[in-house]
């Protein structure tokens, strides 16, 4: 599928706002962005709910199909889990016995098994929302829209359902637009992620490369990417000019990779190593963590996240302490 | 210090009770006692001379044993039947078009819910005046030379079919079967339209397979309104039906104001079949509104 200059009005405010997207065949692509930003706008037109203002949607083949799934599974209360599996086929035309048939068959795929007959409230909420997947699914999309399917889920059964449809999706084949506001998520599935603000897509990247190169610090600030500290304060702190192209004015660093060293033993020793620099700064806050402690340390007014391996040493509150940053740990992007 | 005792624990749990106890005694004062008053009176017993003094049981109901009350019941059952269906199918239909229609266009709800504030009798009255042979529309048709004749207009009013009684009430009735539904209509649609369109689904298809079902209950509750609404009313079919109609609200009043204190139980008798009838269809939309929702079934 690919969106050619895509626009989205609604009541003279612009939500949707010149957007290029192409999704391959069989691909997870995952929209990430703040409320508010038009992904479920977005996703709304793709699907045909919302008529775009301007552009185009084109498909690799004449005509594509799209199915939508969204936060709530939005299951029709009257009709039982196999009626509403099998609705889409009903719309189609399909004869009732063979649109049961294709239901029946389909609800292995689903694993609800022995659950065709129970109604939406009988059903437990990954239950449900397995059947507003398969509502979907069925219908053979050749692009399925999630809007945040899981969001309403506990973290155990959302690693459960992501699984579940990973797998789904890898023997299906079907290319999948994923919304989703866990990072977590995003990770574990997605082919490419694209961020979007203000509807625009703002960056497009493979999941690792995103967070190497951020494209803007908002979007690293979105990310949530730890230490973001400016070229003229890591200038400072490595004490020289540093070797990087004049755009790259942002540097962060994961709090895994700074180290809380012992001044009077390790000092001198570290100090010759030439990629790194030692930072002073007073602890301002320490929180346990399943590895050992996060702490925030405040430096020259910036603050740095740093944690800790092992529970042994405790970081007291404005005790003075050393960090050390290694420099090919930073990764550079444009503010 | 708060004690709890088994007389607290009681009055605890049956508090709630006491916010409908007024609303409760009402019902039980005034319309079981008018009930069990009017049954007493319709089953009264009756003196009668032949050779003997005789006291004759049940009078009333057996006086009503005769073919033409059976077919006053079929008619003031048919009429109602057709007012509360007909009534339910249009007041559907509009509030469909007013939920897709009413963003765009407010004043189109107000012109639909004003007849709900006119009285009965008034309706009735309009009616007249409009749908006579000598009314309005016929001279209006007349002028512009639809017809020959003023005559040559449909006998609307005073007709055998009762359509004019029938038109009468839906001007009443759709009404309140749009005020009843429009609401539920409307949060269904913002429910509902945007997954059935997502799942391929047209407007009527998402309106026969979606709303109307879910909406069931509530739809023919109001029709069941109407119905037992329309089968004891008195004034529409009194101004607008012929005298031969026989609709037994009409023929009950008769007895009940015109014939003397000794036939007043025959109009009550009357009345208690009528009740009969429609706690009779209650009772049945209840029992199949109840294995609807048996079966597993939620609307919400």
């Amino acid at each position: 599928m690919q969106l050619e200059r895509i626009k989205i009005q609604i009541n003279q405010s612009i939500i949707i706002n010149s957007i290029d997207l192409q999704i391959n065949s069989g691909e997870i692509f995952v929209l990430m962005g703040p409320s508010g930003s038009g992904k479920t706008t977005l996703l709304k037109g793709i699907a045909g709910l919302i008529p775009f203002t301007s552009g185009k949607l084109r498909w690799e083949e004449k005509h594509g199909t799209t199915g939508i799934v969204f936060q709530e599974p939005r299951l029709f209360p009257h009709l039982t889990v196999l009626e509403n599996i099998a609705f889409g086929l009903r719309v189609k035309g399909i004869p009732a016995k063979e649109r049961r048939n294709q239901a029946l068959d389909f609800l292995k795929n689903l694993q609800l098994e022995s659950l065709e007959s129970r109604y939406p409230h009988q059903l437990s909420g990954g239950q449900q929302q397995r059947v507003a997947l398969g509502r979907a699914l069925i219908l053979k999309p050749d692009l399925l829209l999630l809007d945040e399917p899981f969001a309403s889920l506990d973290t155990s059964l959302r690693q459960d359902l992501i699984e579940w449809l990973s797998k789904l999706q890898r023997r299906l084949g079907f290319s999948i637009l994923w919304v989703t506001h866990y990072l977590d998520e995003a990770l574990s599935v997605a082919d490419r992620i694209g961020i979007m603000f203000e509807g625009a897509i703002q960056q497009i990247a493979a999941p690792a490369a995103l967070f190497q190169n951020p494209a803007t610090e908002k979007i690293a600030q979105f990310l949530s990417l730890p230490n973001r500290i400016s070229r003229k304060q890591w200038n400072k702190w490595f004490q020289s000019e540093l070797n990087l192209p004049t755009t790259q004015n942002r540097g962060w660093i994961d709090s895994n990779h700074l180290q809380v060293i012992d001044r009077d033993c390790q000092l001198r020793d570290i100090n010759k190593e030439v990629s790194s620099c030692i930072i002073s700064g007073i602890v301002t806050k320490v929180r346990p963590n399943r590895e050992g402690y996060s702490i925030q340390v405040t430096s020259e007014n910036n603050l740095l996240d740093v944690n800790t391996l092992g529970w042994n040493k405790i970081p007291k509150l404005d005790e003075k302490i050393s960090i050390i940053v290694p420099f090919e740990k930073i990764h550079w992007y444009t503010e | 210090m708060w004690r709890t005792t088994k007389i607290s624990n009681q009055l605890n749990k049956y508090k709630g009770l006491l916010g409908i106890l007024p609303a409760l005694l009402f019902m039980l004062i005034f319309f079981l006692g008018g009930t069990l008053h009017s049954l007493s009176l319709s089953f009264e017993s009756k003196e009668t001379f032949s050779l003997v003094l005789q006291e004759e049981k049940f009078w009333a109901y057996k006086e009503l044993i005769n073919v033409t009350f059976l077919q006053s019941i079929g008619v003031t059952v048919g009429i109602a039947a057709a007012v509360s269906v007909l009534s339910g199918v249009t007041g559907l239909i509009a509030s469909l078009f007013l939920v897709e229609r009413s963003r765009h266009w407010k004043w189109l709800n107000i012109i639909f819910q004003a007849p709900v504030g006119i009285p009965h009798l008034l309706s009735a009255y309009l009616f007249m005046q409009v749908l006579m042979q000598s009314g309005w529309y016929s001279r209006f048709a007349y002028q512009i030379g639809w017809i020959d004749s003023i005559e040559a207009f449909p006998v609307l009013v005073h007709d055998e079919w009762g359509v004019g009684v029938i038109l009468a009430y839906m001007w009443k009735e759709v009404p309140f079967i749009i005020l009843l539904i429009s609401p539920f209509i409307l949060k269904l649609f913002s429910d509902w339209r945007e997954q059935s369109i997502a799942l391929g689904g047209s407007f009527s298809q998402t309106v026969r397979w979606v709303i109307v079902p879910i909406l069931l209950p509530m739809w023919v509750g109001g029709m069941w309104v109407v119905f037992a609404f329309t089968l004891g009313a008195y004034e529409i079919p009194a101004l607008l039906a012929s005298t031969s109609f026989g609709s037994i609200p009409v023929e009950a009043f008769q007895e009940y104001s015109q014939f003397g204190l000794e036939r007043q139980p025959i109009a009550i008798a009357m009345n208690m079949v009528l009740a009969g009838i429609s706690f009779l269809v209650g009772s049945i939309l209840i029992f199949l509104q109840l294995r609807w929702y048996n079966q597993g079934r939620r609307v919400w």
